[in-house]
């Protein structure tokens, strides 16, 4: 293959460059401009309708220490911090998982929430010491923040082309004495440590 | 919940319907369609014709009540789609669409795209040689088929030069794609030039779904062998990627007097995906390809006057190679509007005896969406596009000038407007400018009303146009002269800087049925009516030395009518049969000052009805056997007649263990060999398609 003409096709391809960096500029100008109706609520809500669906999955296919299932009437399931969970996870209540009845619990402070089974972590200041004090707690660790999972949290969901999936931290869940089931594994994007 | 026309459909007004979800099998029944036809490349179309294997549950409304009812794998998914975002329902759907599943490329033993197409109807594939194809929509079949848009991840791939795909260099990893969305009828609103009588979309998958290795291995008599090797992997910044190689080698095909069309083609590739946020995606890709196709040419050789011109055969591979890179970026800047920006670089080089082709291509594409009031959806955007060619001038094939940069520039906006709840209007137009034939609009309106549940009625009125391609304007190529003409003068197709674009206004109507994902129909009629259609009318130059111009002209008119049907029945679970049928009438009409005399045989070389069916049914859980009938009418190129053809098509299939997977898959099993098509413009030797039997292993681990 010939390659002569790439000399003209690099000055041609630079002055193409030019005229559209002048185009984009316009471009950004028009878009900052542009009116948009704010319907972002309800695409929110199906999304943390599904996280709801998947919170109670993760409370099926995750076995707990007998003591922990034994000594406690109820299934706990909270969420610390600020989330957009609404009222959503509230239907969960009454449900059963492992022979126990779903308590939903929202907690603000990490002392609150040592005696639940699951944690839904929300707006957080404090990630790493609150995974750090759960670490061997067995508490399954939930959350949508960015780079959980590699942190020491247990399951991370992530929107994947507006799917929602999870990554799991096997590792992590083995310090917390927790088993996840090969069918939960299956369906993780990724999962980080042994198996 | 919903404030807009979602809540009172009749479609799901019910909380019953959308308790199951459609398998992938059933998918194609429930085609949505966005409401815009249009998004960009892989990342975009997700939306657009949506999540094909969910499309019922995406919405809201059509959620259980309890999604803890719901396996997880459903869960997963389901898109979190915004109002202005949700895929469109069936009803909405206004366009004549079919979709190639990824299943259904595995279950058709295809191994390159033109196979993939045969079933499609209102889709001609027609192999001129073994790598050589002539294929079209809506008619007009010719290797220079050029009203028919093909994109691969949002990448054209019709060279500018002819308006035509080299279908040899458009190679993908099979297993790899994601779906191939075969819309007929124009889509230059939102696509712009040469989507005049369709368009056809590849898209791959993103790397987040092919995290692994894989290893195929095809081979067989026709297909001598095609090796295929993919790692799929996440970096540790959360970016997915995939990087394959894929090498093909073909067999000749027959001819009695020897094929010479064997070829062979090597692809590597990578695309990675990352989305990091909920807001942003980015994608970049790229391939880059070198091949050799075999052909043999017969060139006119010798000037005018005594000696009279001779015939030369030569046989001689062209060589091939190219790539490209392309960049992509999707960004919601609210759940009701969102932008993607792509950017891609695409090379493609062409070395043969007479076509020779070396182009660089640089194309900027902004689209930006979003809901305006409640019942508007918005959709606007800018292309820039930039090629620029390098020719190698022979006495056969030549281009003045020998190198050209053209420009385009274009913007589309379209409307989607709610009518009432069942009743959708979509308005738009696009607007571009090329340096061939100055500024086009191509405007579009279409309405879809949704009967019932499970019927929809659209129709649409679009214009559309072809816009000039370089040789048509630039090339003077030397003909074989037919052999009652005068060996002594030569025949030369003229390029033409008067040429001018084709036009089209097309009228379609189309209906849908999809009763519980049981049984589908969907048909869809149209009428087209072309004008300034390419002619050639010849003229003596008396030179000296004399010859034959045949200058590219806008002399011809001519209307087409068309009806097209696919049906899907799933007899049982494990059992689907589907059918396809095709019928097409041309006429064209020269103008009255016009003295072309071939350009009209166009009418007969695209069969006046053609059609398909086909069985996909599984035993047990690991065991399948497919099995497809197709014919393709009789139809007469250039003058010679090709008869109809009957062909047969098997598969079975054998997943020995997860991940492992045999087959053995036999196509054109009927004859041992069958002609479907002529060379145009350039004298290649036509061969025939020979019965083709191989087997394969996929190995996914």
């Amino acid at each position: 293959m010939k390659l002569s003409g790439h000399n003209t096709f690099m000055r041609k391809l630079i002055a193409g460059i030019q005229a559209v960096r002048q185009a984009m500029a316009v471009l950004l100008v028009l878009l900052l401009t542009v009116p948009v109706s704010g319907m972002a609520d309800e695409a929110q809500q199906t999304e943390y309708r599904i996280k709801t669906a998947f919170l109670y999955n993760f409370s099926r296919f995750v076995v707990w220490p007998e003591a922990t299932l034994q000594d406690r009437s109820e299934f706990s399931l909270c969420t610390l911090g600020e989330t957009l969970f609404g009222e959503q996870l509230d239907t969960l209540t009454g449900k059963i998982v492992h022979n126990k009845v779903i308590v939903v619990k929202h907690f603000y402070r990490l002392e609150d929430a040592l005696d639940c089974h699951l944690v839904f972590i929300g707006e957080h200041d404090e990630l790493a010491e609150t995974l750090w004090t759960l670490r061997k707690q067995p508490v399954l660790t939930v959350s949508n923040a960015t780079g959980f999972a590699e942190k020491g949290g247990i399951i991370q969901f992530k929107l994947i082309k507006n799917k929602i999936r999870f990554l799991i931290n096997t590792d992590a869940a083995k310090t917390a004495g927790l088993t996840i089931s090969s069918k939960l594994l299956s369906l993780a994007i990724s999962v980080t440590g042994t198996r | 919940m919903n404030t807009d026309r979602q809540t009172g459909q009749s479609a799901h007004s019910n909380g019953l319907t959308m308790q199951t979800i459609p398998t992938t099998p059933t998918a194609r029944l429930a085609i949505t369609l966005t409401r815009r036809l249009r998004r960009i490349g892989a990342g975009m179309t997700a939306g657009m014709l949506a999540a094909l294997s969910v499309q019922a549950a995406t919405l809201d409304d059509t959620l259980p009540d309890d999604l803890t009812d719901m396996s997880m794998e459903a869960l997963m998914n389901i898109e979190i789609t915004s109002v202005a975002k949700k895929p469109q329902k069936q009803s909405d759907a206004a366009a004549a669409i079919f979709v190639i599943t990824n299943d259904d490329l595995r279950r058709w033993g295809v191994t390159n795209i033109p196979e993939a197409l045969r079933r499609v109807p209102g889709i001609d594939v027609a192999k001129i040689d073994a790598n050589k194809w002539a294929i079209t929509s809506r008619g007009f079949n010719s290797r220079f088929a050029n009203k028919l848009l093909v994109l691969i991840d949002g990448r054209s791939v019709y060279t500018p030069l002819f308006a035509g795909v080299y279908w040899d260099n458009q190679d993908v990893v099979v297993q790899d794609v994601e779906r191939i969305e075969v819309i007929r009828g124009p889509g230059g609103t939102l696509w712009g030039a040469n989507a005049v009588n369709g368009v056809i979309n590849i898209i791959t998958k993103s790397a987040a779904d092919t995290q692994g290795d894989m290893v195929s291995v095809t081979a067989g008599n026709e297909v001598k062998g095609i090796g295929v090797a993919r790692h799929g992997g996440k970096l540790k910044n959360g970016i997915d990627y995939r990087v394959y190689a894929k090498y093909s080698d073909y067999d000749e095909a027959y001819s009695s007097s020897g094929a010479h069309d064997d070829w062979r083609t090597g692809q590597l590739g990578f695309r990675s995906d990352w989305v990091q946020t909920d807001r942003d995606s980015i994608t970049f890709q790229g391939d880059y390809y070198r091949g050799k196709a075999g052909q043999q040419v017969s060139i006119a050789t010798g000037t005018a006057g005594p000696p009279p011109t001779t015939i030369n055969q030569v046989v001689d591979d062209t060589e091939t190679e190219g790539g490209n890179l392309l960049f992509r970026w999707s960004h919601m800047t609210t759940s009701s509007s969102d932008f993607a920006l792509q950017i891609y670089y695409d090379h493609v080089g062409l070395d043969g005896t007479v076509l020779y082709e070396d182009r660089d291509t640089l194309d900027i594409d902004f689209q930006h969406r979003f809901q305006w009031r409640e019942d508007h959806d918005v959709v606007w955007g800018l292309d820039y596009r930039f090629t620029h060619d390098n020719t190698d001038n022979n006495p056969t094939f030549k281009l003045d000038p020998s190198s050209r940069s053209v420009n385009l520039y274009s913007t589309f906006i379209q409307d989607e407007i709610s009518l009432q709840d069942n009743l959708h209007l979509t308005l738009g137009t696009k607007l571009e400018h090329n340096d061939f034939s100055g500024f086009e609009y191509q405007p579009g309106i279409r309405l879809a009303l949704g009967l019932s549940a499970s019927q929809t009625l659209w129709g649409s009125v679009s214009r559309a146009v072809r816009m000039p391609a370089r040789g048509e304007q630039d090339v003077m190529l030397r003909l074989v002269p037919p052999s009652s003409a005068d060996p002594g003068i030569p025949v030369v197709a003229d390029g033409d800087d008067g040429y001018d674009s084709e036009v089209l206004t097309a009228y379609e109507l189309g209906y849908r049925l999809n009763h519980d994902n049981i049984w589908s129909v969907d048909v869809a009629v149209f009428y087209n009516d072309y004008d300034k259609l390419r002619t050639l009318d010849p003229s003596v130059d008396p030179g000296p030395p004399p010859s034959v111009r045949l200058p590219f002209d806008n002399n011809m008119s001519g209307e087409t009518y068309g009806l097209e049907l696919a049906s899907q029945w799933q007899v049982r679970s494990g059992w689907r049969l589907n059918a396809s049928y095709s019928w097409l009438d041309m006429r064209l009409h020269l103008d009255n000052n016009s003295t072309d005399t071939t350009s009209r045989s166009s009418e007969d070389a695209s069969p006046s009805s053609k059609a398909a069916i086909w069985s996909a049914l599984d035993f047990g859980n690991n065991l399948q056997f497919d099995a497809a009938l197709r014919y393709v009418g009789g139809i007469e190129v250039n003058g010679i007649d090709i008869d109809s053809y009957v062909e047969a098509d098997l598969r079975l299939g054998w997943e020995t263990s997860p991940g492992l997977e045999l087959s053995i898959i036999g196509q054109n099993l009927l004859d041992n060999h069958h002609p479907e098509f002529l060379p145009d413009f350039i004298n290649t030797q036509p061969t025939e398609v020979e019965r083709s039997i191989y087997g394969r292993i996929t190995w996914s681990f």
